[in-house]
């Protein structure tokens, strides 16, 4: 009898101390305190916090626009989980237009076939690209090579196969493309091949990475990349006397200029807008900026 | 008794699962290939999409000769090694040599690949000629693929024969490479068999490491020498698919090739099964 007394008191003990314990480790909280903060937060611009996961998949050329921006938008908002994956142009438009993805990417316009397939479609530009046509730093034209469009198209369709016809060493133009499918690849024919087809013995490269890499690590290779994947390891062709630079695509000189876009299935939630927004916004056009892509504004 | 019958339920559920699912993704692949399954698509000579033309023959014959140039280099290295660590070879060397081949196993092929693709294509390049993404530099990299699993399992072969056999040819006088040539051998020749035809039939699948050394020219031709470019079926699917445009034609044809390779494989398995089975019957 006397035990249970016992425990009973101590149960009602334990739970006052911990209630004021509890009280005042937590503060006062009163609705009015709620009201506030919810101005507060308004009057600062804030939202309510954002939480969830998003997917992402598409073009290789704009995957490192999406992943940077991806790591940089995850900074901000530590509840959302956003996942960057390839694939290629075809896939981006496929898995968005489908639901697999939340978001998709895509380095070229939509065709009216794809848009047959997946009418609720929604697109964003979200940046401006060009292609350039690249060579490694030890070949002996590196830096000077400036061709026409035409040669352009003569290099890559077969015509043209020896280096010494442009002004280069004996030795053959070792000329790698872009798979069927690839953004990059059909931007690329409709400006530059002239209605011509490709070389047969043309080596394909799955991605802009892997022709990149095939340029920097063979002197008589020539291969075709988006401007967001030239640094040091490879040198780009001027193509009719013009510079392959940002500002030369701006100002229109530079021949070749595409819209990169990403795409929702209807239209976007709001953790999707939200992203979409942020690579819209000054700090995400400045990532773009900085990887070597052109602002949309 | 109650208690067992639930067990071989159990049990036969997990089984048939495998059956039912190598099934299903026959049928898949039937039903989205068969539209393009014909004989110019078996014997085209042309593969580009974009213009309509989907002939295999070019690839075909590129990945046999890929995967039999490998399996002639796999073999020429592969079973000398196993009659080594089986008849010759001391404890505590086959101890060692026997790990490092496991380790080999453990390399994912996109490792190799790699290596394949930044140093061997290089040297190729360099010291033999052309670009160095050539059907030598596949022929490398699958060998040294598919030799780990030739070794293991001719080492294997060699092993089951029984000792009595070599102490009978031994007490006759036979030296003891008369032992293995004559005895040995003849007694684990099926299962030696079987470790080929598995490894043309693994270095036929294989995608990711031949698919970064062979070269995958835009148009595929029959090719004329080592170091001429070649495409695989598998290196076709995997660079082409995430691209195909949904229900394309293209898409069908790469299914097609699916199911092509699958049957290229599956005759294989059934040729191992065929010669391991007969070994049982002798």
């Amino acid at each position: 009898m006397s035990d249970q007394n016992q425990l009973i008191t101590y149960a009602f003990v334990a739970l006052i101390v911990g209630a004021a314990v509890g009280y005042l480790a937590a503060g006062p909280i009163t609705y009015n305190q709620k009201i506030q903060d919810l101005q507060n937060q308004l009057a600062e611009g804030g939202e309510t916090e954002l939480t969830g996961s998003l997917s992402i998949a598409g073009s290789t050329t704009v995957l490192p626009i999406a992943q940077e921006c991806a790591n940089l938008f995850m900074e901000q908002h530590l509840k959302v989980d956003v996942s960057v994956a390839g694939g290629g142009s075809g896939a981006g438009v496929k898995s968005a237009g489908s639901g697999e993805v939340d978001i998709g990417e895509a380095s070229r316009n939509i065709k009216a076939s794809e848009l047959l397939s997946y009418p609720d479609l929604v697109a964003f530009s979200v940046a401006k690209d060009s292609v350039a046509i690249i060579v490694n730093p030890e070949n002996s034209l590196s830096g000077r090579l400036d061709l026409t469009l035409e040669q352009v198209s003569e290099i890559f369709s077969g015509e043209i196969t020896n280096w010494n016809e442009i002004g280069g060493p004996d030795h053959e133009i070792e000329v790698y493309t872009r798979e069927e499918g690839s953004g990059t690849r059909e931007v690329f024919v409709d400006y530059a091949m002239d209605g011509k087809e490709f070389a047969a013995n043309a080596g394909v490269k799955p991605s802009n990475g892997e022709m990149r890499a095939a340029v920097a690590s063979n002197q008589y290779a020539l291969a075709y990349v988006s401007f967001g994947y030239i640094d040091d390891t490879v040198s780009a062709a001027s193509i009719n006397g013009v510079e392959a630079v940002v500002e030369k695509v701006n100002n229109g000189q530079y021949p070749i200029t595409r819209i990169l876009w990403m795409f929702t299935k209807g239209m976007p939630y709001p953790l999707e807008a939200a992203f979409i927004e942020y690579v819209q916004s000054p700090e995400g056009q400045a990532v773009v900026e900085d990887l070597g892509y052109i602002p949309i504004y | 008794m109650r208690t067992g019958d639930v067990v071989s339920k159990i049990l036969f559920l997990c089984a048939s699962l495998s059956a039912v699912i190598v099934f299903l993704i026959t049928a898949f692949l039937l039903r989205e290939g068969i539209k393009v399954l014909t004989p110019g698509f078996l014997l085209g000579l042309t593969w580009s999409p974009h213009r309509g033309l989907f002939g295999i023959f070019p690839t075909i014959v590129g990945t046999l000769c890929v995967v039999a140039g490998a399996v002639v280099i796999a073999t020429a290295i592969g079973i000398p090694s196993a009659i080594f660590l089986s008849e010759f070879s001391p404890f505590w060397v086959r101890n060692i040599i026997k790990s490092s081949v496991e380790v080999i196993v453990g390399i994912p092929s996109v490792v190799i690949g790699f290596f394949g693709l930044t140093v061997l294509v290089p040297f190729i390049r360099n010291q033999v000629g052309g670009r160095g993404e050539s059907i030598l530099a596949g022929w490398i990299v699958l060998a040294f693929m598919i030799l780990p699993n030739l070794i293991t399992i001719a080492e294997d072969s060699l092993r089951a024969v029984p000792r009595s056999y070599r102490e009978a040819s031994l007490a006759l006088g036979a030296t003891k490479w008369q032992t293995v040539r004559n005895v040995v051998l003849p007694s684990a020749s099926s299962g030696i068999r079987a470790a080929l035809v598995l490894g043309v039939g693994r270095a036929m699948g294989e995608t990711m490491a031949v698919l970064m050394v062979v070269g995958n020219p835009e148009t595929p031709w029959i090719p004329t020498g080592v170091l001429d470019r070649v495409r695989m079926l598998t290196s076709t699917i995997a660079i082409e698919f995430s691209y195909a445009e949904w229900g394309s034609t293209h898409q069908h044809a790469l299914f097609a090739i699916g199911v092509v390779l699958f049957f290229m494989v599956t005759v294989l398995n059934f040729i191992a099964t065929f010669v391991i089975r007969r070994k049982n019957i002798q």
